[in-house]
């Protein structure tokens, strides 16, 4: 009798045990598939993202009287760059480099220390592919030319070059 | 026995599915980078081999417009349409000043065709620009015309 029942539920423990394993195992491997699918995502449109952005300087001016740069970029990459404002922007020369902070879209007297920026052929604080960009730069204390400008956007590239003025 | 096939059949499926996964994913990932990575190839390849310059000048009978001349003097086309922009510095000894002037509206061909126009190599242009400001007598402006790709050309004129 004993052994009529031991054999069916011996059977039905290994059948759970089974299952439950299983379960752990596909649960694990599930878990890796999506975080290594996150983690790929994210980094092919990061990676997609710096491949594709190109920034050309196209000229500068320093206006001595306010003491303010305006600098020309051209969007030259592949897509619209939507974050602009978050990019860091340092004026100096070969022995000084000053911070600027982002003093808003449009924004024509950034004050001293701020840099602001216009989008110029379609203006929609959206810097568009082919467009030209308008960036005021105040430096909070004169800075002597020959001049260089550092362009950090969000994605990680640097653009830096020097002008005369 | 049949516990055994149960939870290798499952684990099989899992695997397999996961498997499948991961490959659209890399697929995804590697087509993506391949295309921005063409794009970037072609694009350095193209501005290597694109040069503008401005091999002539003059200043109409207002004083406010000039005629600049821009030949390609590069190995592949040049295209000028409404993201072409040139910017002029006033270099005089009063007011110094700046300007900005845009295809099909201070900038225009000669022969009044503002539509986007491609500059073939070896082609020269007249190109018409109307300033927002007269130049002062015996002064110097710097002027850079760049197109959409950022290939530009800097001259610097005699008033």
């Amino acid at each position: 009798m004993l052994r009529a029942i031991a054999t069916p539920l011996s059977e039905a423990i290994m059948v759970l045990g089974a299952l439950i394993a299983t379960v752990v195992v596909a649960s694990a491997i599930m878990y890796s598939t999506s975080f290594l699918s996150t983690e790929i995502k994210e980094d092919s449109a990061s990676a997609a993202k710096m491949m594709s952005e190109r920034v050309v300087f196209i000229d500068a001016y320093v206006n001595k009287s306010s003491n303010c740069h305006i600098l020309f970029f051209k969007n030259t990459g592949s897509q619209a760059i939507a974050d602009l404002d978050k990019a860091s922007l340092m004026i100096g020369n070969a022995t000084i480099t000053l911070v600027l902070r982002y003093a808003g879209y449009n924004n024509t007297e950034p004050g001293a220390g701020g840099w602001s920026y216009s989008d110029l052929e379609n203006p929609n604080d959206v810097w568009e592919r082919f467009e030209t960009v308008m960036v005021i730069a105040c430096p909070p204390s004169e800075v002597k030319g020959p001049y260089r400008y550092t362009l950090a956007l969000p994605s990680g590239l640097v653009y830096t070059g020097s002008y005369s003025g | 026995m049949v516990s055994v096939a149960i939870a290798l059949a499952t684990a099989a499926i899992v695997v397999t599915a996961s498997l499948v996964v991961l490959f659209e994913v890399w697929n995804s990932y590697i087509v993506g980078y391949a295309k921005a990575l063409r794009e970037a190839a072609e694009y350095y390849s193209y501005i290597s081999s694109a040069s503008i310059r401005i091999t002539g000048y003059f200043f109409t009978g207002d004083g406010r417009s000039i005629v600049l001349n821009l030949t390609n003097t590069g190995s592949v086309s040049v295209e000028l349409d409404n993201y072409t922009v040139a910017v002029v510095k006033y270099n005089s000894s009063s007011t110094p000043r700046l300007d900005i002037l845009h295809w099909g509206k201070t900038i225009v061909p000669v022969d009044a065709r503002v539509e986007p126009l491609t500059l073939y190599p070896g082609q020269l242009v007249a190109l018409n620009l109307t300033l927002t400001y007269i130049p002062d007598p015996d002064s110097t402006i710097f002027i850079t015309l760049s197109n959409k790709l950022g290939v530009k050309a800097s001259y610097a004129l005699h008033t």
